[in-house]
């Protein structure tokens, strides 16, 4: 017969694990597998291309190119064509423009983002208003919704995620050197312009693969916060780029378990545990002093 | 025994450039040899920093040319054997988050392939300049929590580690206290005698460069005078730009 303490000990074993089965349950439904995917691909896309627009003070460019991309999702809805490929192509067309305009050097930076992020809002508002019946899925678009990840979004995410990541890390000394000092790059006869192209071009295409999870209004915070948070601890530019990577899939990952079971709109609980961790990250203390009293420099 | 001459490593002929109405260069021309040190000396507004982004081939002139290694520059193939170290606000990096290696690396980028570079060869090459530099210690540290001076320890090793011909400068000590000068100049004409490097740096402290360089080029829109230092300071219109200067006492 068994004692009352065994008893007690093999009823709290079971409530422990039908509680961690419960947990898990997300994954029996599909569409939070897809989810899942579509998730950690974004996780790692966002801050791996984020980071260099940080650092080139372009924060800014992700909020920018996500209000030009629901100009692109309204052309979508419009034309009937699909939605994350349009946007695509919309926001890639777009950061072309910027990038032209911004070499010119007539206009401040942020001026041309106010330019065409205001452009891209009033694109969208126009078209949406117009067509009568387009907006259904507009919410969804804005805030981000699991529920909507198709398994065609699936393989345009994974192989445009891919090719995004692939080519950053391959450029990344390239992509280090011109965010570092872009004037002495050039005087190096490195491609300058071409580089910066191809990075505005990576970052409109991250933005439009994760208008899903995250939606239009919260990508440039995912883009952005995970980086922000991972600079506090004080580590060079790898460092800060691997745990930025890190940050971002714990905001991803908690963000979609916490909106499934406690449904709510998954890009803005993922954007706001990022805000949580990068609260955090401000009580970190790195510790590295500076070093005083030395002779700079010694002729051997 | 046949004695090596040296040859010009970058010829100004006849350059003009003025930002809108306002001129600021007119007519220069001049040469310089390989291995040369030279200082471009002149008062604040006086063409120098646009005198180098001429000759690096970030501002295009209004007339005149500028040839490096014998091409013009902006047909300049292996732009990497010119190395930069710009003028530059310490906020300008504030917050970066930068090794010294990583940014000592950096210098590396434009001189390797992008398939099949020679990471051993790159990494030997950021050894060595840290070395040169004298900031192995540092190598870890962020750049933002260096001081001015140790900072420009780093500019110079990542111009080093591209291993150029060519090192040209941008008033290099600014914010930096007047002993970490001379040793930041004793420092210069050290790589510039064990590596034949060319060396142009641009400064308005006179007092600097007339006790450092070999050879100073003073403009003041036009060139005012040209040649070996002494030459220099002791010409009339150098005289007239600055006033009689002590070392000539």
């Amino acid at each position: 017969m068994m004692s009352y303490t065994a008893r007690h000990s093999a009823s709290s074993t079971e409530r422990i694990r039908g509680n961690i089965n419960s947990m898990f349950t997300l994954f029996h439904y599909d569409f939070m597998v897809r989810a899942f995917i579509a998730g950690g691909i974004i996780g790692i896309l966002a801050p791996v291309v984020g980071i260099f627009l940080v650092v080139k003070r372009y924060s800014l460019m992700a909020d920018t190119l996500a209000h030009i991309s629901l100009a692109g999702l309204a052309i979508s809805a419009l034309l009937k064509t699909p939605p994350v490929i349009t946007a695509a192509a919309t926001t890639l067309l777009a950061s072309l423009g910027i990038e032209r305009l911004r070499a010119t050097r007539k206009l401040f930076g942020e001026s041309i983002l106010a330019l065409f992020l205001t452009g891209g809002l009033a694109v969208a508002v126009v078209i949406l208003s117009a067509a009568k019946g387009l907006s259904g899925n507009l919410l969804s678009y804005l805030f981000g919704s699991i529920t909507t990840v198709s398994r065609l979004d699936i393989w345009i995410i994974s192989t445009l995620g891919i090719v995004v990541i692939g080519t950053t890390l391959f450029l990344y000394r390239q992509f280090f050197a011109i965010a570092f000092d872009e004037d002495v790059a050039r005087a190096q006869g490195m491609p300058v312009a071409k580089l910066n192209m191809l990075l505005i071009m990576m970052a409109a295409v991250s933005v439009s693969l994760a208008l899903r999870i995250v939606g239009v209004l919260l990508i440039g915070a995912l883009m952005v916060i995970p980086v922000l948070a991972s600079m506090q601890f004080g580590f060079g530019f790898k460092k800060t780029t691997v745990l930025a990577v890190i940050l971002s899939l714990i905001s991803v990952v908690a963000g979609l378990w916490i909106s499934f079971y406690l449904n709510f709109a998954s890009g803005g609980t993922i954007v706001l545990i990022a805000l949580l961790i990068f609260l955090g990250s401000l009580f970190v203390h790195p510790g590295t002093p500076r070093m005083v009293g030395k002779t700079y420099f010694h002729v051997h | 025994m046949q004695v090596k001459h040296p040859q010009p490593i970058i010829e100004v002929q006849g350059l003009n450039f003025s930002y809108g109405a306002h001129p600021i260069l007119k007519d220069i021309s001049f040469t310089i040899e390989e291995g040369d040190y030279v200082a471009v000396l002149g008062p604040n507004g006086g063409g120098k920093s646009t005198l180098l982004k001429i000759i690096l081939g970030l501002l295009d002139p209004e007339q005149g040319s500028v040839r490096v290694f014998g091409e013009g520059i902006k047909k300049l193939r292996h732009r990497e054997r010119i190395s930069y170290v710009p003028q530059r606000a310490a906020q300008e990096e504030a917050q970066f988050p930068a090794t010294v290696a990583e940014v000592v690396a950096s210098g590396t980028v434009a001189g390797s392939p992008l398939i099949g570079r020679t990471q051993a060869s790159s990494q030997k090459a950021v050894r060595i300049a840290l070395s040169t530099a004298d900031i192995g210690q540092f190598a870890d540290r962020l750049v933002y929590n260096l001081s001015g001076g140790e900072r420009q320890r780093v500019y110079i090793a990542r111009a080093l580690a591209g291993q150029p011909k060519i090192l040209v400068l941008d008033e290099p000590t600014a914010g930096v206290d007047v002993e970490a000068q001379q040793h930041f100049y004793r420092f210069l004409k050290q790589i510039n005698k064990d590596f034949g490097l060319t060396i142009l740096f641009a400064s308005h402290d006179i007092d600097v460069i007339t006790h450092q360089a070999d050879t100073v080029l003073c403009i003041n829109q036009r060139l005012v005078s040209h040649g070996s230092t002494d030459d220099v300071v002791h010409s009339a219109a150098f005289r007239q730009l600055y006033g009689a200067h002590p070392r000539q006492h």
